[in-house]
């Protein structure tokens, strides 16, 4: 990190979070920080707590140690800071979960319109704008349930867009598509990365984070583990853990 | 055969203005009680979904009493006893109304909290995750996928209610089980005005599930299925709409 970036913001910082389901502890100490423009590969074992420290991110979980600052915001239970952070943070899932009821259109402009209680009219031209950069904009009258997995997860990227968020979160979005749309959605975040978007990307797809992350954090039984750029963390990686992780996803 | 040739239906017509009311009666108690219940039970349903134990122990309560005890026992309960206590006098139509409307809430508090909680939990956390505030999320997400879900067995408590008006006879309410009742013992044609009584309800009831069938057609949860027709029109009209609008809907969005 250079000195200058060091002075700036940083997008999202987290200092010494824990969290628990019960007595279970599934996030122990976590230290990490994000900078505007980071674009951060998070990896490790199923049950490792990657997904929870991302919804914990926008407060879909609740952490009950540390803190959590986003774009300058503290995460805690003030309603006013979580809306404000939610406005900030977009978040894509590995379900999509679209708006089964709502066209695609409806589905991009529900928000910008309940939110930031944009015009019909203002809203739907954005929706298109974001619907065009996710190629697709010729579904924008159909609902989701006509739509292939690989097109829904797009139009969810869209929908996020559409609110203008300063950082973009992604719970496996590519987990729960067949192999030949992997690709396209893939491809759409690349784009994304390119345009210069903070982005925090919980994923399996190892190729996605030798190409496009600029570092890779793996995480194991709910600690960061390592975390480095891409070529050191697949060429060089320390932790005998991650050894074995990195074995098991490449070996195959 | 001596029973069937014995039968005379002719007083049923002399007698047809009171059967008439009697049916008039019936439907507005059934209609108003239904009315009040909709959104009384999904009041009730939010309290048990969203409310703490608090809220949530007192209502179970509630619907538990009204499902498994009788509507004529509560009736009578609501008539005689509520006076005593409250020392409030209802009129006995006033009473079955309370008493009906009581219990009707307590199936469709079952209803909407079935069809809240079928919703899955991705869709309140997509919404929240954009920003949506609690508010905005049940009336434009959770809610219009919930109406659909629960339309048909509302649909069935609709019928339901109507058909428990038959009850409310134990109080001096003046519905068409009563008059009928009434009516036979007058003219010793019993016989004859139930069946005629049975045939009204018959065909009312035939009637409203045949109202409620439409509706479902037309708001059911197999229309997103169905509207694949539809929607490849309307995603035509856009992209036609998109074309004629020319480069301007591809303009980036103005900055914040």
């Amino acid at each position: 990190m250079t000195a200058a970036s060091a002075t700036r913001t940083p997008a999202i910082r987290i200092e010494g979070m824990s969290k628990w389901y019960g007595a279970f502890q599934v996030l122990a100490d976590i230290d990490l920080t994000v900078m505007p423009g980071d674009r951060l590969v998070v990896c490790g074992p199923s049950g490792s707590g990657k997904s929870t420290l991302i919804r914990c991110i926008n407060r879909l979980e609740e952490h009950q140690e540390g803190t959590i600052t986003v774009d300058g915001i503290r995460l805690d239970e003030n309603t006013r800071n979580i809306d404000a952070v939610r406005k900030e943070v977009g978040m894509v899932f590995q379900q999509f979960n679209l708006f089964p009821h709502l066209t695609i259109l409806e589905n991009c402009t529900l928000a910008p319109r309940t939110v930031r209680r944009m015009s019909k009219s203002d809203a739907e031209a954005r929706a298109m704008h974001y619907l065009h950069k996710v190629r697709i904009p010729e579904q924008a009258g159909k609902y989701p349930g006509q739509l292939s997995g690989g097109q829904q997860q797009r139009v969810a990227i869209a929908r996020s867009l559409c609110m203008d968020p300063r950082i973009m979160l992604f719970d496996e979005p590519t987990s729960a598509l067949d192999p030949e749309m992997i690709k396209e959605v893939l491809d759409t975040m690349t784009d994304l990365a390119q345009e210069g978007m903070t982005m925090v990307v919980v994923t399996h797809e190892m190729g996605f984070a030798r190409r496009v992350a600029d570092r890779v954090v793996f995480m194991d039984r709910g600690r960061i583990v390592e975390q480095k750029p891409p070529e050191d963390f697949f060429n060089a990686p320390e932790h005998p853990r991650t050894k074995l992780f990195l074995d098991q996803v490449l070996g195959h | 055969m001596e029973f069937l040739t014995s039968l005379d239906f002719s007083p049923v017509w002399q007698y047809r203005w009171p059967l008439f009311w009697g049916l008039v009666e019936t439907l507005w108690m059934a209609a108003l009680a239904f009315a009040i219940a909709v959104p009384a039970g999904l009041g009730l349903a939010l309290g048990r979904i969203y409310g703490g134990w608090l809220v949530n122990l007192p209502i179970m309560a509630f619907v538990d009493l009204m499902r498994f005890t009788p509507l004529l026992v509560q009736a009578v309960w609501i008539h005689f006893a509520l006076p005593a206590v409250t020392g409030m006098n209802f009129a006995a139509t006033q009473s079955a109304m309370i008493a009906l409307s009581l219990h009707v809430t307590a199936y469709v508090c079952d209803v909407m909290r079935a069809g809240i909680i079928a919703i899955p939990k991705g869709q309140g956390e997509a919404a929240r995750a954009l920003g949506m505030k609690r508010r905005a999320v049940f009336f434009h997400v959770t809610m219009p996928q919930v109406w659909p879900l629960v339309l048909p067995p509302l649909g069935n408590v609709a019928v339901a209610s109507f058909k428990l008006t038959t009850i409310l006879g134990i109080l001096a309410v003046d519905d068409l089980m009563k008059v009928t009742n009434r009516i036979s013992t007058l003219t010793f044609r019993t016989f004859e005005f139930y069946t005629t009584a049975a045939v009204i309800y018959l065909l009312v009831g035939l009637l409203l599930t045949f109202a409620v069938h439409r509706v479902e057609r037309r708001f059911g949860a197999s229309r997103l299925e169905r509207s694949a027709a539809r929607a490849d029109r309307a995603s035509l009209a856009a992209a036609r709409g998109a074309v004629a609008a020319g480069p301007r809907t591809v303009e980036p969005p103005p900055d914040r």
